[in-house]
């Protein structure tokens, strides 16, 4: 009985945050047309960083097919002025929201870095959560996408 | 009373998937069972948990956070209504009222924060709780294209206290504050920030000055100025006595290299009892377990330094780090923090990576001199759902003349995880640091070494569910998350923790 509660455990509430030019944006306005990815994570966080290369991969295979993800940065502001040189140097190819008071992930119930959630971007209903890196999740990932895109 | 609650919370929560979409929430349950080395209790066994509920409807929404400390210790065990939140958005406009987290400009006049999933305790209480600073008050914010504005009037937590203390002692400053922000330009922003404290009966009034502008050729200027204000002040004075604190930060980006210099000038600039600022500290936030127990901990009656970092990433995806740190406090005597930190991230492959590190620091108010950390961290991934990893850290330093000789420190993990969900790792750390060997308890000085070694697992089930599990010792000290640096003890036993989402 412990573990038969549902899957799908919530909507994504719209948030609004600044990107790395300075300007407001909101989920509405980021969200992948069929598929969004929401990825929390910081420069200080070392698993979150090995995750990146996957998810700029990623992006790179399902924009054209309706896939945005959505990089969540939660540096405070000891670390801000890191942010901008380090997301252009790695070459991360999706939108990257400054999230210093790390308000969403609390929005969310999340306290896992990094942590991903797959949104279908009709219904923005979070049909998976991955927390943690591990090596071979973007193949789990990728079939959530698979599965989404199917069904659409 | 308090077992029967600790089993009904879980069925309540389990069963809660079902209630309406708007209701949403979280459980935590920790339990310990064991105690802290060198500790006055012998196996001593605690239950924690934590209840996060939320509701929202349309524009509005409600937060609450109960807690609940179970010890052997009656004093020590409470149940506590910890945060309640009530917030309005709508058109860029936010209202928030009770249990808040604010920050004005990067944190020079106030910070809030909370460190998700952390759980703090000292020696001092033995009494377990979520780790936050919040304000408790009310906020009034409106973003628009051009300008952002905020009021607010709270009182900050002096969250060294448990939940179960006086109000009155946990929240012992008051301020009201206000910030307004222009953007004349989409790459220009120019900010303002009046605060007023009263801590003690004692008013005393706080500004600043914020700027920061986005250039072309990737480059990006931050620069803010906070003084205390009134009679016994001078603004631009810049004297020994004066309240003051200064920081700028130049961060540039050419293709695949990054680089950032930062700058850092805080003078009598500890914001109230609580201590409810946080200015930027400019020292790497490493995620290495021994640098980052090593840390140097700002120090705002009087701190100035330079971090400097760069990037570099090459075409195979592989990447160089470089930091330089220095801090100078001018406290009773002149003290020096300087480091220089190196890591080569080479990637062979998808899922198969090796990093290598190397720091060199030195610490006047630690009285640590010498102190060389190196490791070589290995990840590789066996197929598509198996992968392991290896991570070995050493340390040595000099701690003349307090203790003799050489001190050093051993680290090392090797870890195994199973796609999506699954890992496992064994810890093991070695050291003769007099400061971990001494028992405190006795008058003789030991000598020697401490041993920690330890198993943790972990274990994600469907997207609501997640186990911890660790058991052995573990090795406790400073740690810094998110700019966020306290004191963690050691701890010697099982812990399980039960997180779920509903």
């Amino acid at each position: 009985m412990l573990l038969v509660a549902g899957t799908a455990y919530a909507q994504l509430p719209d948030f609004e945050l600044r990107d790395l030019q300075n300007r407001s944006q909101s989920y509405e306005d980021v969200k992948g047309s069929k598929v969004t990815l929401i990825d929390f994570w910081a420069t200080w966080c070392a698993p979150c960083i090995e995750a990146i290369p996957e998810l700029i991969a990623l992006q790179s295979r399902y924009k054209e097919q309706g896939l945005e993800v959505i990089g969540i940065n939660i540096d405070s502001q000891r670390n801000l002025s890191k942010v901008r040189p380090f997301v252009n140097s790695f070459g991360i190819n999706y939108t990257i929201l400054l999230d210093p008071d790390s308000e969403v992930m609390p929005m969310m119930q999340l306290s896992v870095m990094p942590t991903v959630l797959v949104v279908d971007s009709h219904t923005n209903n979070i049909i998976n959560v991955y927390e943690g890196y591990r090596p071979g999740v973007a193949a789990f990932i990728e079939e959530d996408i698979k599965k989404i895109l199917d069904d659409e | 009373m308090s077992l029967r609650i600790l089993f009904i919370i879980p069925v309540i929560i389990l069963n809660a998937s079902s209630l309406v979409a708007q209701l949403s929430g979280s459980n935590l349950l920790e339990s310990q069972f064991g105690d802290t080395p060198f500790g006055d209790l012998d196996n001593r066994s605690v239950v924690y948990n934590q209840i996060n509920l939320s509701y929202r409807h349309n524009d509005i929404w409600i937060q609450s956070r109960y807690e609940l400390f179970l010890s052997p210790d009656p004093d020590r065990s409470y149940t506590e209504l910890t945060q309640l939140r009530l917030q309005y958005r709508r058109d860029g406009f936010t209202l928030k009222v009770g249990n808040l987290y604010e920050t004005l400009g990067r944190g020079l006049l106030l910070r809030s924060y909370e460190i998700p999933g952390s759980l703090y305790e000292d020696l001092g209480y033995r009494s377990r709780y979520s780790f936050f600073r919040d304000l408790e008050g009310i906020s009034f914010e409106y973003r628009a294209d051009l300008f952002d504005i905020k009021f607010l009037r709270g009182r900050p937590l002096l969250n060294i206290l448990p939940p179960d203390e006086d109000k009155q002692i946990r929240r012992p400053d008051q301020l009201e504050a206000g910030q307004l922000k222009f953007r004349p330009y989409h790459f220009i922003e120019i900010g303002t920030a009046y605060m007023s404290t009263i801590t003690e009966d004692e008013k005393q009034g706080f500004g600043s000055l914020q700027l920061d502008i986005v250039l072309p050729g990737g480059v990006q200027l931050y620069s803010e100025y906070a003084t205390g204000l009134g009679e016994e002040h001078n603004p631009l004075g810049f004297e020994k006595s004066d309240a003051f604190a200064y920081y700028g930060g130049l961060s540039w980006f050419y293709g695949a290299f990054g680089a950032s210099v930062e700058r850092k000038h805080y003078n009598h600039f500890r914001m109230g009892i609580s201590g409810f600022n946080d200015p930027p500290s400019l020292v790497k936030e490493h995620s290495y377990a021994l640098l980052n127990r090593s840390t140097h901990v700002l120090e705002t009656s009087n701190e100035t330094g330079w971090q400097m970092e760069g990037y570099y990433q090459f075409r195979s995806g592989s990447r160089m780090t470089l930091n330089y740190t220095i801090a100078k406090n001018d406290l009773s005597k002149s003290f020096r923090y300087h480091e220089w930190f190196g890591e080569y991230l080479h990637r062979f492959s998808p899922g198969r990576n090796l990093k290598v590190f190397g720091d060199f620091a030195r610490d006047d108010l630690k009285l640590e001199t010498n102190r060389i950390t190196g490791g070589i961290i290995a990840r590789h991934q066996i197929n598509h759902l198996w992968g392991t990893g290896i991570d070995l850290q050493y340390q040595q330093l000099e701690r003349l003349p307090v203790h003799e000789g050489i001190i050093r420190n051993y680290y090392t993990s090797v870890s195994v995880s199973y796609a999506p969900a699954l890992s496992f790792s064994l810890l093991y750390e070695h050291a003769n640091d007099p400061n971990q060997v001494d028992d405190p308890r006795t008058r003789e000085i030991e000598t020697g070494f401490r041993q920690w070694l330890g198993f943790s697992g972990s274990w994600q089930y469907k997207t609501n569910h997640s186990f911890l599990l660790f058991v052995g010792k573990r090795r406790g000290g400073p740690s810094c998350t998110s700019g966020i640096c306290y004191e963690i003890l050691d701890f010697e036993g099982v812990e399980i923790r039960y997180t779920t989402k509903f």
